[in-house]
């Protein structure tokens, strides 16, 4: 009954968690502007993700270590640096537009202008983590983020032609404004394949003490909640679609975004949105200034816990406190929350080799995971991401440019 | 040899797409892909007006958010055409429409968007 439970909260945590500011901006504009044809690169993102996110907690599960923490063991601290130094830089943007998120949500509830939250929003997230435990932070906030569905309830209402849907699934070459398809593309895959969210996983499983034990109810939330995360940002696809496409309008703001749920949902549907949006973003940026603590903390081999006191891992708990104020500066000078989400996606799409390729070499070694390294399915996905991750590194900043 | 050769025209084949991708990436777009980006923003900004003041005729929407968001329609659509466009003066009445409350001057200048 208990392995039950935890199934069933894993893979509620892996929906309420799946959708944020990135994701979210990077499905609708997808639909907005490309109907159905991008539906394959949320798809091919989410099976891509899952397998990842099923790696990193099988190697905390076997051997007790997170990604971070065996890089730097079994790589060296040299080779670390590299990696360290990017991730915390993408991640710090990316923080940058959750907590702008949170914000532009606000100033939707109230009329304030978002850059007046940023102050606010900081402190509520710091507090959180300062007080709370990983528990509340992952499944609390995680529940919360069920009301990301009401995109699925609005899709599901709006009637999509099915078969257009599932032709949308299937890679295409664009009929239109290629540079912009592309860049799109590079930027849903950089929304979904986040290393935050892998490491992040793999930290959480040891926090939560995971052991062998926990193989089987790792690989089905993996599975299974990355993939119902996935439909979540597919249904935000098929709603701009819907709305969106036919009138002709591109999202050049979030300002923009609650129309895809009024129009099916009425005033329910601003309220939801407007809680969608807060929720998401305010979990992601948790999870953010969260994975950038603990990857300082497991990199430079510091005591870290969110469930300690901050008082004893003091170290771990100075880095989110940094990493949040830092990420409510261009937040507070007013900095556009949509393109700094397009360029942070792309940032993240371009440093996925740094973290991918040294993972494929973890996954493989028996020191770490023992008679549970990768099989050859696993082995071939990562090898794909790999080379999907080099594609993405070359093209996602001349993308940005002439696409963005 | 041969195998050194064919490692070599890779190389230079990988650096060629890069440098490509970076050369299409500075270089200017055509004056008919500005005219289409242009024609583009202008049919944006109007579909966008039009949907939420439609939302905020219906009562799905608050005023200080159709508003708002007007706002910034008239301020792409002027970015796009340039000063003075009739269109995105509409849009400019239909924010000030919102704001005082008006929903009958609100459908009017929404019909006007339409044409």
């Amino acid at each position: 009954m208990k392995r039950f439970l935890e199934i069933g909260l894993g893979i509620v945590t892996g929906i309420g968690g799946f959708l944020e500011a990135g994701s979210l901006a990077t499905a609708a504009q997808a639909g907005a502007d490309f109907r159905f044809s991008l539906g394959w690169s949320i798809a091919l993102g989410t099976i891509c993700l899952a397998f990842l996110v099923e790696m990193s907690g099988r190697l905390a599960a076997v051997s007790r270590h997170t990604i971070p923490d065996v890089m730097r063991e079994r790589f060296g601290f040299t080779f670390f640096v590299a990696p360290l130094v990017v991730m915390q830089m993408v991640m710090l943007l990316v923080l940058a537009t959750e907590l702008g998120g949170v914000c532009l949500a606000l100033q939707l509830a109230s009329g304030v202008a978002f850059r007046w939250w940023a102050l606010p929003v900081m402190a509520v997230t710091w507090l959180l983590l300062w007080k709370g435990t990983f528990g509340i932070i992952e499944k609390g906030v995680s529940m919360l983020g069920l009301v990301t569905l009401a995109f699925a309830v609005a899709a599901w209402r709006m009637h999509p032609p099915v078969h257009d849907v599932l032709v949308g699934l299937v890679p295409s070459l664009p009929t239109h404004d290629a540079p912009h398809y592309w860049f799109i593309a590079v930027s849903v895959l950089g929304a979904s394949i986040s290393p935050y969210l892998f490491f992040f996983y793999s930290s959480g499983a040891v926090e939560d003490k995971w052991d062998a034990g926990y193989l089987g109810i790792n690989r089905i939330t993996a599975g299974l909640g990355m993939g119902f995360g996935g439909l979540v940002a597919l249904a935000a696809l098929i709603t701009a679609a819907m709305v969106f496409h036919p009138a002709g309008v591109k999202i050049e703001s979030y300002e923009q975004l609650p129309i895809l749920l009024t129009s099916v949902l009425g005033r329910w549907g601003f309220v939801l949105f407007v809680l969608t949006l807060a929720i998401a973003c305010f979990g992601a940026a948790l999870e953010l200034a969260l994975t950038m603590a603990y990857t300082m903390a497991q990199g430079f081999g510091w005591q870290w816990s969110e469930d300690l006191p901050p008082a004893k891992d003091a170290r771990f708990s100075v880095t989110y406190t940094i990493a949040l104020v830092l990420a409510a500066v261009p937040v507070a000078l007013g900095t556009d929350i949509l393109k700094l989400t397009n360029f942070s996606m792309a940032l993240t799409a371009a440093s996925l080799p740094l973290v991918a390729v040294p993972l494929l070499i973890i996954m493989n070694d028996p020191r770490y995971l023992g008679d549970r390294c990768n099989g050859w399915i696993s082995n071939t996905v990562a090898l794909f991401v790999i080379a999907l991750a080099f594609v993405l590194a070359i093209v996602a900043i001349p993308l940005e440019l002439i696409g963005g | 040899m041969h195998c050194r050769g064919r490692r070599a025209r890779t190389l230079a084949g990988t650096l060629g797409l890069i440098a490509g991708c970076w050369l299409a990436a500075c270089s200017h777009p055509s004056p008919a892909a500005q005219a289409a980006e242009k024609r583009e923003a202008i049919q944006s900004a109007a579909a966008t007006a039009r949907l939420v003041v439609r939302a905020w005729n219906a009562g799905d929407v608050p005023t200080a958010y159709a508003s708002r968001t007007l706002e910034q329609a008239a301020t792409r659509l002027e970015s796009a055409a340039g000063p003075g466009n009739k269109l995105a003066e509409s849009i400019v009445r239909l924010s000030e429409a919102v704001q005082q409350g008006n929903h009958a001057l609100a459908a009017q200048q929404e019909n006007a968007l339409r044409r």
